[in-house]
């Protein structure tokens, strides 16, 4: 019987990106990527898809007959408007009558250098990426050297920027990661693109980041081609004193970019070629950090390391950059265990609740036997990053059914774990991956208050039962099996291990009576309602110090220790009477 | 809710009637043959106006094309057993496709000799290769293969044909638009997750 409706449903963070391309609707790519890296693969797929939904819905609006105003032709293209004018040439729109779609034809002035011109435009033609402007055609009609490439619907990241303000951090690294793939598909063909801005980086409606204006690209050390060809204040310091323009110089502009994102300016600033070098030479710029106080440390060190001035202490290629912006944000996924993306529409037609734990240790607490049972993990007995707190004792977890190590109290526990349509009971060292549900199974043989958290590897703890809304709550009638954390609206809601992490912890503690400070933590935490989608909130260090204020009281266990707070946690209701404790300790599989 | 969400089934063309016309057409009614036409060969041909390389084109008119392919699929009709609209749109799609490939094997075959028919035909790129790449349409075509037939054809009435909601639950016997758009929605993500791991 499928745990989840759909025996073989894929991650709700994937569905719902497919929900918006089948419903022609925009996705922004580059932030779903970086909070949810697991599905980069499968969600860079899905875009391919929405662009060929997309390709396809125009292909049949473009109509052979429909009729056009041709203000010129330049060979076979018919030139319809003009679309803007730089330094090195004019953008038209144009109909092609081969790939019978509009394209973006950019002609170069006259009396530019054709060959030049020619021979960079024919290196681009070679850029195949889905970050990088697609070209068509590269040829010289009529005397003047141009070329085609695909037109764009979207607004530039300088637009957004005008219109939207400045970036979060973990939108801005998903557009850096892009254009990090953009440029290591340019440098891997010998150029470089020598002016990677805001202007120069197109968002499409689609939510694509495409990097345009290769006019500028050149040959990667060409001296000959001229070094600043970009603009100034997004320039490599090394530029503006002659150096020949290289990868590391277009990764400078891509942190100069970055850090405008988020901040709405330069690092550097000038009013002439002359102070801006000037600047650049006494080493004089804004910091990041003090810009944006709240920036993640891993996204601020990142784009700092993109803008060192010595560009052998910079990032050595594209892919270092990528990998630093991608870890950077890491943390930042894998630490969310708020609400997952799901609606309750879904809910309904899935036949599955979807609730996000990112976590941890589990700790099954019984009524019944005081003092006893508090549980170190098999895992955790074999591995030293378990509890350091001392445990009163030590008994066998018991997962599946009743067993000796169970109180008189409890008749039944079981932890399972939902993969691939089938339910299985687990106990501590079991594997886990994103995706799997995990839910307990629990009767009682007298009334049970019963509390569920968690712990992820970056030592944040969360409450996860009671859940407001749901049909389960304290104290738990004995009798009848009771699936914890119960069903909403009439669906069965599951707890989804939904990021990548080291280790997946679980904690519950039950007692015969109302843990008074844990109940209160607990409905301070649970913002999750009947009409809402379910949301675990932190447990901060405040409310863990009001957790172990259940019962007696022992000096508090330091909080800093990563995976230690619900050890200590641990250690303090283990001397609380009524109490039981069991902790099981599930390790993410490596794949 | 999207506005196709907003229109009910019953509000579209009786797409259902599909199953009945190919009874009838069995049945020699060349009438029903003339309205299957009249359906199918709009529809068909938008499809086929991003596949076909100019090379193809030259050989042979998109309309033409068409006609022929869908003659031939009608001829062929007693192999056709789904009652299912969505699984008829996915049967001529599939002989489309295959007068598209034929055409271009004649296209390269009339070629100057020493041309490799299917490098001729790779560096003919159609409409829709030119956006998505051959590779990446190759490994679409082959994700999409590999799934289940009620999902191919949620992908492929939506994504290729551009079906509205109302009409893709209709086509695939969904009882609403939206249970036709979370079809659709688990079979994309199946796609790019199958898609995804083949190219791995």
């Amino acid at each position: 019987m499928p745990i989840a409706g759909d025996p073989e449903a894929a991650d709700p963070r994937l569905l719902e990106a497919a929900e918006a391309v089948a419903d022609g609707g925009a996705v922004d790519w580059a932030s779903q990527a970086a909070e949810s890296p697991e599905l980069a693969g499968a969600l860079e797929e899905l875009q391919m898809l929405a662009q060929m939904h997309g390709a396809l819905r125009s292909l049949e609006g473009d109509a052979p007959s429909i009729e056009r105003t041709v203000l010129f032709r330049w060979g076979e293209l018919e030139v319809l408007a003009k679309l803007g004018e730089g330094h090195s040439g004019e953008v038209w729109s144009a109909w092609d009558p081969a790939l019978e779609r509009e394209v973006a034809l950019k002609l170069a002035h006259e009396g530019e250098r054709r060959s030049n011109a020619l021979e960079e435009a024919r290196r681009l033609a070679r850029v195949r990426h889905p970050n990088v402007l697609a070209i068509h055609g590269v040829d010289v009609r009529d005397g003047r050297a141009g070329l085609w490439m695909e037109r764009l619907e979207g607004s530039t990241l300088e637009q957004l920027l005008s219109s939207q303000g400045v970036l979060g951090a973990r939108e801005a690294a998903g557009v850096g990661i892009e254009l990090c793939r953009a440029l290591a598909a340019i440098h891997a063909t010998g150029l470089v693109h020598g002016d990677v801005t805001t202007r120069n980086v197109m968002r499409e409606r689609g939510g694509r980041i495409v990097l345009m204006d290769l006019g500028s690209g050149t040959v990667s050390g060409d001296l000959a081609v001229g070094s600043l060809t970009g603009t100034p204040l997004s320039s490599a310091p090394e530029l503006l004193t002659g150096a020949a323009p290289d990868a590391r110089a277009d990764l400078y502009a891509l942190a100069v970019l970055l850090f405008r994102l988020v901040t709405g300016e330069y690092p550097v600033t000038a009013d002439s070629l002359d102070a801006l070098r000037a600047a650049h030479a006494s080493g004089v710029r804004r910091s990041l950090r003090a810009a944006r106080a709240d920036l993640p440390t891993g996204f601020v060190a990142a784009v700092e390391h993109g803008l060192i001035a010595d560009p052998a202490q910079r990032y050595a290629d594209a892919g270092a950059f990528e990998a630093a912006l991608a870890e950077a944000m890491m943390p930042v996924a894998a630490g969310v265990v708020t609400t997952a993306p799901v609606r309750s529409q879904k809910l309904q037609a899935w036949g599955v609740g979807v609730l996000v734990t990112a976590a941890v240790v589990a700790v099954l607490a019984w009524i019944g036997r005081p003092r006893e049972a508090v549980t170190t993990s098999e895992a955790g007995a074999q591995n030293p990053v378990a509890s350091s707190v001392p445990i009163p004792q030590v008994v066998p977890s018991a997962p599946s059914s009743v067993t000796p190590a169970l109180p008189p109290s409890i008749a039944a526990l079981e932890f399972l774990r939902g993969r691939d349509g089938t339910a299985e009971a687990v106990q501590s060292g079991a594997l886990v991956r994103v995706g799997d549900e995990l839910w307990m199974r629990m009767a009682t043989r007298e009334a049970a208050h019963v509390y569920v958290f968690n712990e992820d590897d970056a030592g944040e703890v969360y409450a996860l039962f009671p859940v407001s809304g749901t049909s389960q709550a304290n104290p738990l009638e004995p009798g009848a099996k009771r699936e914890l954390p119960g069903a909403r609206e009439g669906e069965t809601l599951h707890w989804q291990v939904s990021s990548p992490a080291g280790r997946e912890r679980f904690l519950v503690i039950a007692s015969r009576k109302p843990l008074a400070a844990v109940e209160r933590a607990v409905a301070a935490l649970s913002p999750a309602s009947a009409d809402a989608p379910l949301t675990y909130a932190a447990v901060n260090d405040t409310l863990m110090a009001a957790l172990r204020g259940v019962g007696r009281m022992r000096p508090a266990t330091p909080m800093h220790e990563t995976s230690g707070r619900l050890d200590a946690l641990v250690a303090e209701l283990s001397m609380t009477d009524g109490v039981w404790l069991r902790r099981y300790e599930l390790v993410h599989e490596v794949r | 809710m999207t506005p196709d969400e907003a229109q009910p089934p019953a509000a579209k063309p009786p797409l259902d009637s599909t199953a009945v016309l190919i009874d009838r057409y069995r049945a020699g009614d060349q009438g029903a043959r003339d309205a299957l036409f009249a359906r199918y060969l709009p529809v068909l041909q938008r499809w086929a106006h991003g596949r076909l390389p100019a090379a193809a084109r030259n050989l042979a008119d998109t309309g033409d094309l068409v006609q022929v392919t869908l003659l031939r699929a009608l001829s062929h009709v007693h192999e056709f057993d789904s009652q299912r609209e969505g699984a008829f749109l996915a049967y001529l799609r599939r002989g489309l496709l295959n007068g598209i490939r034929d055409q271009l094997r004649r296209a390269a075959v009339r070629a100057p000799s020493g041309i490799d028919p299917e490098a001729l035909a790779s560096h003919e790129p159609s409409p829709l290769e030119s956006v998505m790449g051959a590779e990446t349409l190759a490994a679409y075509e082959a994700a999409l293969a590999r799934l289940p037939s009620e999902l191919q054809e949620a992908v492929i009435m939506r994504v290729e044909f551009g079906y509205t909601w109302p009409e893709v639950a209709t086509a695939l016997g969904r009882p609403t638009p939206n249970a036709a758009r979370m079809l659709v929605t688990r079979a994309l993500a199946r796609l790019a997750e199958d898609m995804h791991a083949h190219r791995r």
